[in-house]
């Protein structure tokens, strides 16, 4: 094995490649960051709960007595608001982890779908390269064989 | 009469570092000639017999390594720019712009190395050496030796020509132009000093010998399976160059999935992070085992100056993966068409993937280590060679009166 004829054949095979991966127009993808993963998102996981209010504990003084009716009061005609606002951001934020997971998903597709179609155009380059040979080769027989002498 | 010779050297530490292991190799030989004497700019005055030689310690002027990074900073600009284990291609423009340089500025560069010691010139002046060996031309010693010589001393120099940019000072053409022998240790480095003063004739390349051990075969490494490795061998130490090197196993390892495994060895290795770790190997047996077992050795850094590492898995029969910016080890790649390399990542993976084919890595392993072998072990060629140059310098030997020619591959005079 001559190093140096097979170090010239590798680099001659590294830039033809490169020069197919070229010209496939392929755009170079930017680093895959998922979505699932990022800090806002698992801060609105962790913040969007709103703790219902409680009323003062029962007691035994008028004034206590009144303080915990008034709270109770309060309460009843808050709670169906603050349910309701509760049950949207919980659903949003469901909303919000299905939508990264999707747009999770469609990025790695994406990224596979353009690995293939590199690994595709190098595959077809190189099939392109063996049937030039070989149509080459079968030519030079063709050649040899009209000018034999007959 | 026995010669005496003495030699020059900036301190010498362990077997990873290849100025050292040279000046030992070097010494040793000169020892089965003549009486030899190491003379070190060290921490205090000493003295004491390391096998065939005695080695004797002065004290010196300190290195002085925050001062030469803030000069080096102020001259040619961020750290980074100066990083040779990324690329070389900076080199050249240093090389050029330290031409210009006034000599104060040139002489400053040359002492922050340290090595200055009045006790080793006056020693140097008062014993009567036949030749003396001057080890690293970049080295302050080696600078004042030069100066206080007389000048019927013989003078060899070892230049020691890595990539370094400092060394095409022109501070050095002083040392150049007074020694009567040059001795190289790769074609790389005799095209290095070729162009310096007085270099290009009397440059001799003396090879190396470099040996290994069929140990290695008895016992697997630690770690080891029969998953193909690549192996990155060195002393490794935190800083940005492990971190690059670690980034390119990283990425040679994604690359190749399952069907590749990536192994960091060498002493320190530890401080690299993740499965790229090799086992923490202190000694070079534990190294041999890796390599004379690997798919291949990678070897990225571009400016070794003997490669040693390369060479010792070229003797075991294993391909070296190199950059194609590099000296040394290209040489051995290419020379002894034992290796292959590479410009760009993409070029060092392709390099990787047809050494999977065991038809391609047969062969040129084969090659690899006829080369090693044939060029860098044999001790008995190594040894007449310097002794050859010897007997030209102090023109003992009647019949050589021209730089010997039985070096590997020695340009003619």
């Amino acid at each position: 094995v001559n190093a140096s004829e097979l170090v010239e054949r590798l680099w001659r095979d590294v830039k033809r490649r490169e020069l197919v991966e070229e010209a496939t127009n392929v755009p170079a993808l930017a680093e895959l960051e998922l979505t699932a993963e990022s800090g806002t998102l698992r801060s609105l996981n962790l913040l969007w709960d709103i703790p219902m209010p409680t009323a003062p504990p029962d007691a035994t003084t008028v004034r206590s007595k009144l303080k915990r009716r008034v709270a109770l009061a309060v309460l009843d005609l808050l709670r169906p608001h603050l349910e309701a606002e509760r049950d949207f951001r919980a659903r949003s934020v469901q909303m919000l982890n299905a939508l990264a997971a999707n747009d999770d998903t469609l990025a790695r597709e994406i990224r596979d779908i353009a690995d293939a179609l590199r690994l595709e155009s190098r595959r077809l380059a190189e099939r392109s390269d063996v049937l030039h040979n070989l149509l080459e080769n079968r030519l030079e027989d063709l050649e040899r064989r009209t000018t034999r002498p007959t | 009469v026995t010669l005496r010779v003495g030699i020059v050297s900036l301190p010498l530490s362990g077997s990873w570092d290849e100025r050292s292991v040279i000046v030992r190799r070097l010494a040793g030989a000169l020892a089965c000639a003549a009486d030899v004497e190491l003379l070190i700019p060290g921490v205090r005055t000493s003295t004491h017999r390391d096998g065939a030689m005695v080695v004797r310690e002065f004290a010196a002027v300190p290195a002085q390594p925050e001062r030469r990074h803030a000069l080096m900073e102020l001259l040619f600009g961020p750290g980074e720019a100066r990083n040779s284990i990324r690329c070389r291609c900076t080199e050249q423009v240093m090389a050029g712009a330290v031409d210009v340089f006034p000599r104060p500025l040139q002489e400053e560069l040359v002492n922050v190395g340290g090595g200055r010691s009045p006790g080793l010139l006056e020693h140097l002046l008062a014993t009567a050496y036949d030749v003396v060996v001057l080890c690293d031309v970049a080295a302050a010693s080696t600078r004042d030796a030069v100066a206080v010589l007389p000048d019927r001393t013989p003078v060899i120099l070892v230049p020691m020509a890595s990539a370094d940019p400092l060394l095409s000072l022109t501070i050095h053409d002083d040392v150049y132009a007074q020694t009567d022998a040059v001795l190289v240790v790769t074609e790389e480095e005799r095209a290095r000093v070729a162009g310096r003063a007085g270099a290009a004739a009397s440059a001799v390349d003396i090879r190396f010998v470099l040996r290994v051990h069929d140990l290695v075969w008895r016992n697997e490494p630690l770690g080891y399976d029969d998953t193909p490795t690549i192996v990155i061998p060195r002393q490794w130490t935190p800083g940005e160059e492990t971190d690059h090197l670690a980034q390119l196993a990283y990425d040679v390892q994604h690359a190749f999935d399952d069907r590749v495994r990536v192994r960091l060895v060498g002493p320190g290795c530890h401080i690299v992070p993740g499965e790229i770790q090799g086992p923490h190997a202190q000694s070079r047996l534990d190294i041999w085992r890796w390599c004379s077992r690997a798919l291949a050795v990678l070897d990225p850094e571009p400016a070794k100056l003997l490669g040693r590492e390369a060479l010792e898995s070229m003797m075991y029969g294993t391909p070296i993966v190199v950059p194609a910016a590099a000296g040394a080890t290209l040489e051995h790649a290419r020379e002894g068409s034992g290796g292959l390399w590479y410009r760009t990542e993409e070029e060092l993976l392709a390099c990787l993937e047809v050494l999977l084919d065991p038809s391609v890595r047969g062969p040129l392993g084969d090659q690899a280590r006829t080369y090693a072998s044939e060029h860098y072990s044999d001790t008995d060629r190594f040894i007449e060679t310097v002794g050859e140059v010897l007997a030209f310098v102090t023109g003992r030997d009647a019949a050589c009166d021209q730089i010997p020619s039985s070096g590997a591959r020695n340009l003619p005079v």
